[in-house]
């Protein structure tokens, strides 16, 4: 690639090179997508740790002897933990943060297609924090609705359901033109010889998510208009005593809502499908499958929300037909699975942290998809239903899944992001304690779950007390662990040992630059020939 | 290629061809709605709304071909969009319409 | 749409994307209404009577005539038509400001009328009536707040073909402010018999 004129000018990292503003200013308005990115993280990370001390709160007063909150403590609880991971962490967090930095540079892309409107999105995403955040304080105090809004709660309700509904109106409206961006820079900017079977598996993950984000938000969008407009001015369309019907909102907010599963996990998965091939130095096995099946989780998974109404009174015949196509997703769910799986198979694997926690993806993952098939299955759901079994289903799912893929790609790509390589066998360490403190957690919560102990309970029944125990020590293991990975990634993004440009042997355009690279990306567009996965040629040179 | 004919200043001829086009389709829209308004108080039965939202699916297509220039496009993907999310719209009211319809 | 390379094809792409999302987003509220419509058929007859279909059918006119206005503005430009392009746009800004006075006329009927969200006559209606003066208030709202947002974005596009910064070489601000205009109107067109024409 370094030829004898790209030579000639002075390499200068995006994060230092002069832009118009000075200092923060440089940042906070600045339309490089890498910046962009970069601020995502910070506010990202900061919002996901406050979610997960939320968390800590309640699995400490859920241990024997340590009520530190009132019951409306903990529903406020509960609820802001709900809205501070589900709104302000996960649903953007791998879209914003690696689609941001990494869709122009697997393209072969200086940009994305609207960079200012990219920055919008990241003021928005602040807005609609700052109002999330300030609705806790005024105006009644904070929701206790749970996340989901739930109507004629919410509308009853005296807290600040207004402000909190209107901040995730807010955060969806990023969402939305976060993902318009993504769609057309897939569509306009790929470098020459990129075809869409050319393109990484990432970057047909964020494709695949950005349609869901564009399609399936405004439903939220509106949904959440009206219940303000409710509140406001008492309309009636959600009012029983008003005509109103409260199983509509119900399906107004899974129609987004359910389809958001998928925009946290599809890119996730997309991160993954890119991270295998590497450390097993062999191609992907069945691109395309893995690709269509993107798509189609995409398109079959925004037509299942109903499976979470099967007791709230919707009829038999929709029960049935959502079931059905619910147990359809876990199709192509499951093909990918498998192709991953296929990949490692003969393959020469490469230990190192990313892998690992790509590898946990799949353990978890798994677990999360089939306890779902369980809560899929109408007569199993009645029973299960509003138990610990349906918390620790999502969290298998969401935290073992999407926040799993999401730190394998931390571990990934965090050496590119700063030029740095963190510590590896402190990352392996604290990679076993999360894992194992997160299974110690989250796993007995199905056992409870099946015995019966409903979720969003304030006090435990006495004989869940000691697996209520066991699951709070569970969660402290855990987050001792996240802490260790997060401090040894923060660590080595600011002091670790410079890594080069390709410290894995990846194949895909963004190894080709220096780490960190530039604010233009590439110097000479690239032009592929070759697909994503190739290691012929590494082969060779090494 | 495409972004050339688009956005380059079209013949004269071609394009008072069009403003004529475009008065037409207008005339064509005003009267469709009376016909709409019209039908509406003639026939009082559950045809009404078939036949109103019949003609509304004419406009809406009329406008989006003519006045939102879709006629011209040559961007497949432009083509699309519009097609795809009238039928994720409808596929979402269907299946909520399969649990109003039998609860 | 913004763009640093100015890339029509991506401007064109997103504004039609855009628009996907607001038409998704009327849809949440198509979808409520049809609903309700099919659970409460006659309520929702009776209830339309109360609309006038001569205002309804006039602001019907006046917007289908404000966005041939804007559409008309979209060609003008291309042909280095300035002037004619300035008048097309103001004109479709008095008509959209025109649509705002009529749609203030029938709120303010109703409101006499008493038939508001929370009002006691309609406390005393049948739930089909509520329900369907509470959708006729959110959606022909949310409409008219996105009408009002369609002046202000006119308005701002006159101001930019004025001062030369949209021309005949560059009208993709023009053409873009002009496509949100017709999905405005492509919205009326559904609310209209939706509202106004039931029997």
């Amino acid at each position: 690639m370094t030829t004898a004129e790209v030579t000639e000018q002075p390499y200068v990292p995006y994060y230092a090179s002069k832009g118009k503003y000075p200092g923060i200013f440089g940042w906070i308005f600045s339309p490089d997508h890498k910046r962009i990115a970069m601020l995502y993280l910070y506010g990202i990370l900061t919002f996901f740790l406050a979610g997960v001390l939320l968390g800590v709160l309640m699995r400490i007063n859920m241990l024997p002897g340590h009520k530190i909150m009132t019951g409306q403590q903990y529903n406020a609880m509960f609820t802001l933990h709900g809205i501070i991971q589900i709104f302000l962490v996960v649903i953007p967090a791998v879209p914003a943060i690696f689609g941001n930095f990494f869709l122009p540079l697997l393209i072969g892309a200086k940009d994305m297609s609207f960079p200012r409107l990219n920055l919008f999105t990241w003021w928005l995403y602040t807005i609609g924090a700052i109002l999330a955040l300030v609705s806790v304080f005024f105006g009644g105090g904070a929701v206790d609705t749970g996340w989901t809004f739930y109507v004629p709660f919410s509308l009853k309700s005296t807290v600040n359901v207004p402000l909190a509904v209107f901040a995730v109106f807010i955060l969806g409206m990023s969402s939305i033109l976060t993902g318009i961006n993504i769609v057309t820079t897939v569509h306009q900017l790929r470098a020459p010889g990129m075809t869409f079977f050319k393109m990484p598996l990432s970057v047909w993950g964020f494709y695949s998510t950005a349609w869901v984000q564009i399609l399936a938000t405004p439903v939220i969008g509106v949904t959440l208009l009206l219940v303000i407009m409710e509140r406001l001015f008492g309309i009636g369309v959600f009012d029983p005593s008003k005509g109103g019907d409260p199983l509509l909102y119900q399906h107004l907010f899974w129609i987004y809502s359910h389809p958001a599963v998928y925009i946290m996990i599809l890119p996730a998965m997309g991160v993954i499908s890119d991270i295998f091939p590497v450390f097993s130095r062999k191609n992907i096995y069945g691109y395309k499958m893995i690709a269509f099946s993107s798509m189609a989780i995409a398109s079959v998974g925004s037509l299942v929300w109903g499976h979470h109404m099967y007791v709230s009174g919707q009829s038999d015949l929709a029960g049935i037909v959502f079931s059905l196509l619910t147990f359809l997703v876990a199709v192509p769910s499951a093909i990918k699975v498998f192709n991953w799986l296929a990949t490692m198979y003969k393959g020469s694997i490469q230990v190192e942290p990313p892998f690992l926690y790509a590898l946990s993806f799949i353990f978890l993952f798994t677990i999360g998809g089939l306890t779902g098939l369980l809560l899929g299955a109408l007569s199993a759901n009645v029973h299960l239903h509003n138990t610990y079994f349906v918390v620790s289903h999502f969290h298998y799912v969401i935290f073992g899944g999407m926040g799993f893929g999401m730190f394998a790609g931390f571990h990934y790509w965090l050496p590119k992001m700063t030029g740095r390589m963190y510590n590896k066998p402190f990352s392996i360490v604290s990679w076993v304690i999360l894992f194992c403190g997160f299974n110690l957690f989250y796993f007995p919560m199905f056992i409870m779950g099946w015995m019966g102990m409903p979720r969003r309970f304030y006090d435990t029944p006495p004989e869940y007390m000691a697996m209520q125990q066991l699951v709070s020590i569970g969660s402290f293991i855990m987050v001792a662990g996240l802490l260790m990975m997060i401090a040894n990634l923060v660590k080595g993004a600011f002091s670790g040992k410079k890594c080069g440009p390709n410290p894995w042997g990846g194949t895909t355009l963004e190894w080709s630059l220096p780490s960190p690279p530039e604010t233009e990306n590439f110097r000479e567009v690239p032009i592929i020939t070759k697909g994503p996965y190739d290691f012929s040629s590494l082969k060779d040179s090494a | 290629m495409s972004q050339e004919t688009h956005e380059a200043v079209p013949k004269t001829e071609a394009n008072h061809h069009e403003t004529r086009q475009h008065v037409l389709i207008w005339v064509a829209l005003l009267l469709l709605t009376l016909i709409s308004v019209g039908s509406a108080s003639v026939i009082h039965n559950g045809f009404t709304i078939i036949v109103s939202l019949a003609i509304a699916a004419i406009q809406c297509t009329l406008v989006l071909l003519y006045f939102m220039h879709l006629r011209h496009e040559d961007r497949l993907l432009v083509k699309l969009i519009m097609p795809i999310t009238m039928v994720t719209l409808a596929v979402f009211i269907g299946i909520t319409f399969i649990d109003v319809i039998s609860r | 749409m913004s763009s640093v390379h100015s890339d029509h094809n991506a401007d064109r792409i997103g504004m039609w994307l855009f628009i996907a999302t607001e038409i998704v987003l009327f849809g949440g509220l198509f979808l409520m209404y049809s609903m309700y419509r099919f659970k409460n058929p006659i309520e929702f007859h009776t209830a339309s009577l109360e609309l006038s279909k001569v205002m309804g059918t006039v602001n019907t006119f006046i917007l289908l005539t404000s966005s041939l206005a804007v559409a008309l503005a979209s060609l003008a430009i291309r042909k280095s038509q300035i002037k004619k392009t300035m008048v097309l746009l103001s004109s479709s800004v008095v008509l959209a400001i025109a649509f705002i006075i009529v749609k203030g006329f029938e709120w303010a009927a109703k409101f006499e009328h008493g038939l508001y969200p929370n009002s006691a006559i309609l406390a005393g209606k049948p739930k089909g009536e509520m329900l369907y003066f509470g959708l006729y208030f959110a959606m022909t709202g949310l409409h008219a707040v996105h009408v009002l947002v369609g002046i202000g974005l006119l308005t701002f596009v006159l101001f930019q073909v004025k001062r030369n910064k949209i021309t005949p070489h560059n009208p993709g601000f023009l053409v873009n402010s002009g496509l949100y205009w017709n999905l405005v109107e492509l919205i009326w067109i559904f609310l209209f018999p939706l509202f106004y024409l039931i029997s």
